[in-house]
């Protein structure tokens, strides 16, 4: 590798006007949009050689949750891009997406492809971001967008003796292809998004699967189950139907969203479909009962299968609603005083999203790093920048995330904003915009109060899934999607600290009308 | 005193057991003599599925309370009374009750009731499920099962049952802690707007069939020889502790089970000449065709400590 050795001494990179590192889906769309509003001087640094490349790791089955199935609509909007023919995602129909994104817009000559970021530093004294990467070359701009595929992070449950367990033990957010499980006893702890995709591949193969369920969740059947063709050939031909079938996913996602007035019914025909579902698929009462969600609809993510229930069914696998007591080095010990020997272990508890600074070092305006874990964008402003990161813009990506949707909903207000903003820094001819620490810490205030007040609270959102050890989820919007769309659709600069530039590179000062004063600009009124 | 919920959900997180901490073959099971055998298979059969019952009432209580500590702490209980049962189940297949993989066979009274609470438990109100079940379990673990230790010396029945028992001190303080709440004024108001749903005619009848297993089991248990002032003192203590509270008297729910308890308990009291002996008679020549299939719930009891 060449990397030490050119590391020392790299020679003074180019000062481009932007950088993207990833391109994915959400940093091949920033790049196209920068492109359309004319700002031309844009890299995007890749870590694999080709673009849309499927992610390393897996998780077997179809994805259950509807973030993964809204996929194609969030971005079908715009009928510059291409049209999607299934409601349901292939298997790599984002890599698809990415690929014919870089087509479409020529993007593969911005993108220096085998250049995976390893460290992201801001230079102060010249205003720009450097990247290192593991080929040991040197990237430089003024902006940098940060538009990494989410880091799924296994959540370890908080179960006494996992650690003991002498079989094999695997996360669904870690998932190794390498794992057989033909002829074994499996135990899958969890009964979510992750546990409704992978049980119905396992019961198949393994000798015996005992699901150790803790939530019942509200699932709904694949609309396109009935009549697959039919549907498809309707969603092609009809946008009318795309549109509204999109809304009403949307819809399903996060009744929240829906106007108070329109939710409890909506709440009520998600459940009454739910119900009808259970109804035909699990005959016994009992196991009905146990499968039965206690929450409202909403409360949280609605998950979509047809094949779990059946596969619970099979006859060689095993609901169980106990508590789980411990885990032993043999298998699973319940509450009702069992013990369910196990070969393989299936940790299905679901997984936390890493903020962008996971995978690597990304260091600010004062030497301090952004922090790893996704608490970090409690401290962020409309979850794009976060102070003390001067020209920094996060767009996470979006990615299999089973239970989380608010970035892929928000995935596109966040672009539109990001390019807005760098649109301010070129044509300005800013040097630096550093979101003020205080406008942070009301965003971050506003939110609290929100979340606190609103339907989160109504919907019995209380069990601490979305209420973290920092105070709250902050990847999750409380509100409306809309009202997060408007937040972002001023950039407001009186919420930035601004260095102007200096005179030799203020080109923009001259054709920008008035150059845009911090106090000058009128409050948009959202915060 | 209302306790705190979540150091109580800590503490039973913390005191969990399973059957394979039991040697359920250490010696002491010929101790059970020939004479005990009989009445003692029928008295563990009643306390195994007694035991499941109130699994199923727990249930119900999981899906009625608000507090989320409450909530989990009931979906512990539910296990754990699962729990006493399987380990009941181990103990009368080692005292060679039963066959491999054979089952205690419920009696009508109890079957009645199983089908009863299939269809009826998640409409019973909050107040009721809150205050029958404390009841019930006084007199399970206060008389039952103290009884049993008088009278069976084999050690593991004692090891087992020292278990259980310190399962059920925590359900108790739970189940009085339920109580204080529900006669609290802001709950007693919906407690008390409760009573009208509490008297449908499908709650009456589960009232009518209570009855029978109550004064069978009763009198099954005075068979084997517990002493009638014990298990009289045992209902009586359901009251004792309940009225020291400040609140909970104050919920005519609580009144009305206390007067039904000690009335069961109670052989001379004109209740039992008129209602409970008639129906104990009737239900004992109800025809078990009759009856529903089993709830699939029974099938998940099991004695084996590895599944
Ligand atoms: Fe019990
Ligand atoms: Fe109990």
């Amino acid at each position: 590798m060449t990397g030490a050795r050119t590391k020392r001494r790299t020679p003074d990179p180019q000062t481009h006007e932007v950088m993207i590192v990833g391109a994915g889906v959400s940093g091949l769309c920033t790049a196209a949009r920068l492109l359309n509003t004319g700002i031309r001087d844009v890299i995007v640094l890749e870590r694999n050689a080709t673009v849309g490349e499927p992610p390393r790791r897996r998780l077997p089955g179809a994805p259950c949750d509807i973030p993964s199935m809204l996929y194609p609509y969030v971005f079908n909007h715009d009928p510059r891009r291409p049209q999607w023919t299934a409601v349901r995602p292939s298997a790599n129909e984002l890599g698809d997406y990415a690929r014919r994104l870089a087509g479409h817009f020529a993007l593969d000559r911005l993108i220096h492809f085998d250049q995976e970021a390893v460290r992201l530093e801001y230079d102060r004294p010249d205003a720009r971001w450097v990247a290192q990467t593991h080929a040991g070359q040197s990237f430089a701009a003024r902006a940098v967008v940060v538009a990494l595929g989410s880091v799924p992070v296994a959540r370890i449950p908080d179960i006494p003796g996992v650690e003991r367990f002498g079989g094999t033990t695997i996360h669904t957010a870690d998932w190794d292809d390498g794992v057989d499980v033909a002829g074994k006893r499996v135990g899958v702890i969890g009964s979510g998004a992750s546990a409704v995709q992978l049980v119905p591949e396992l019961v198949p193969h393994a000798a015996r699967v005992k699901v150790f369920q803790r939530t019942p969740r509200w699932t709904l059947p694949w609309p396109a189950h009935a009549g697959a063709a039919w549907d498809r050939a309707l969603l092609r031909t009809v946008p009318f139907s795309q549109a509204t079938a999109r809304y009403a996913v949307l819809c399903a996602h996060e009744p929240w969203s829906v106007n108070r007035l329109v939710r409890p019914a909506l709440t009520t025909a998600i459940e009454r479909v739910a119900t009808a579902h259970l109804r035909r698929q699990v005959g016994d009462p009992w196991e009905r009962r146990l499968l039965s969600p206690t929450y409202r609809a909403g409360g949280r993510p609605t998950l979509v299968s047809s094949d779990y229930y059946p596969a619970l069914g099979s006859t060689n696998c095993t609901l169980l609603h106990w508590p789980i007591a411990t885990v032993s080095e043999a298998g699973v010990r319940t509450a009702d005083a069992l013990e369910h020997h196990v070969d393989v272990l299936v940790l299905a508890t679901g997984s936390d999203v890493a903020g962008p600074g996971a995978r690597f070092p990304i260091v600010g305006n004062d030497g301090r790093t952004l922090s790893r874990g996704h608490t970090d964008r409690a401290g962020s402003y409309k979850g794009v920048n976060v102070a003390g990161f001067p020209n920094m813009f996060l767009v996470p990506g979006p990615g299999p995330r089973p239970e989380r949707s608010s970035d892929l909903i928000y995935l596109d207000a966040r672009i539109d904003y990001t390019v807005r903003a760098i649109g301010e820094i070129t044509s300005g001819a800013l040097r630096s915009l550093d979101v003020r620490d205080d406008a942070q810490r009301t965003y971050h205030r506003t939110l609290r109060t929100r979340l606190a007040n609103t339907v989160w609270r109504a919907d019995g959102i209380r069990d601490g899934r979305h209420v973290t050890a920092g105070g709250f989820d902050p990847t999750v919007y409380p509100g409306p999607a809309t009202d997060y769309a408007a937040a972002l659709a001023t950039v407001r600069l009186s919420d930035y600290i601004i260095e102007r530039a200096p005179a030799r590179t203020a080109v923009g000062a001259l054709n920008g009308s008035a150059p845009a004063s911090a106090a000058g600009r009128p409050p948009n009124g959202k915060g | 005193m209302p306790i705190a919920t979540d150091d109580m959900l800590q503490k039973i997180k913390d005191r969990q057991w399973a059957l394979a901490d039991i040697d359920w073959n250490a010696p002491g099971a010929e101790l059970i003599t020939d004479e005990q055998r009989p009445m003692l298979k029928d008295f563990m059969a009643d306390v195994v599925w007694v035991e499941a019952l109130g699994a199923c009432g727990f249930k119900a209580l999981e899906l009625k309370v608000e507090d989320p500590y409450l909530k989990e702490i009931y979906r512990y209980f539910q296990a754990e009374e699962q729990r006493h049962a399987n380990a009941e189940l181990a103990l009368m297949h080692r005292w060679g009750m039963l066959e491999q993989d054979e089952f205690p066979e419920p009696t009508v009274q109890l079957r009645l009731i199983m089908q009863w609470l299939d269809k009826n438990v998640d409409k019973m109100s909050l107040g009721v499920l809150g205050t029958l079940i404390p009841m019930l379990e006084v007199a399970l673990d206060g008389a039952l099962l103290k009884f049993l230790l008088d009278e069976v010396k084999d050690p593991v029945c004692h090891e087992t049952f020292a278990k259980i028992n310190s399962d059920e001190s925590r359900h108790l303080a739970v189940d009085f802690h339920l109580l204080e709440v529900l006669g609290m004024p802001r709950t007693r108001h919906l407690v008390i707007n409760t009573v009208a749903t509490f008297l449908t005619p499908s709650v009456l009848m589960g009232l009518v069939q209570f009855a029978p297993l109550l004064s069978s089991t009763r009198d099954k248990i005075i068979g084997i020889g517990l002493p009638e002032e014990k298990l009289y003192r045992a209902i009586r203590r359901f009251g004792e502790v309940g009225d020291k509270s400040p609140t909970t008297p104050r919920n005519p729910i609580y009144q009305a089970v206390k007067y039904y308890g000690n009335m069961v308990m109670d052989r001379h009291h004109p209740f039992h000449r008129y209602v409970g002996d008639p129906l104990v008679a009737i239900t004992n020549r109800y025809p078990r065709r009759w009856l529903k299939p089993k709830p699939s719930w029974t099938e998940s009891l099991a004695y084996e400590p590895a599944a």
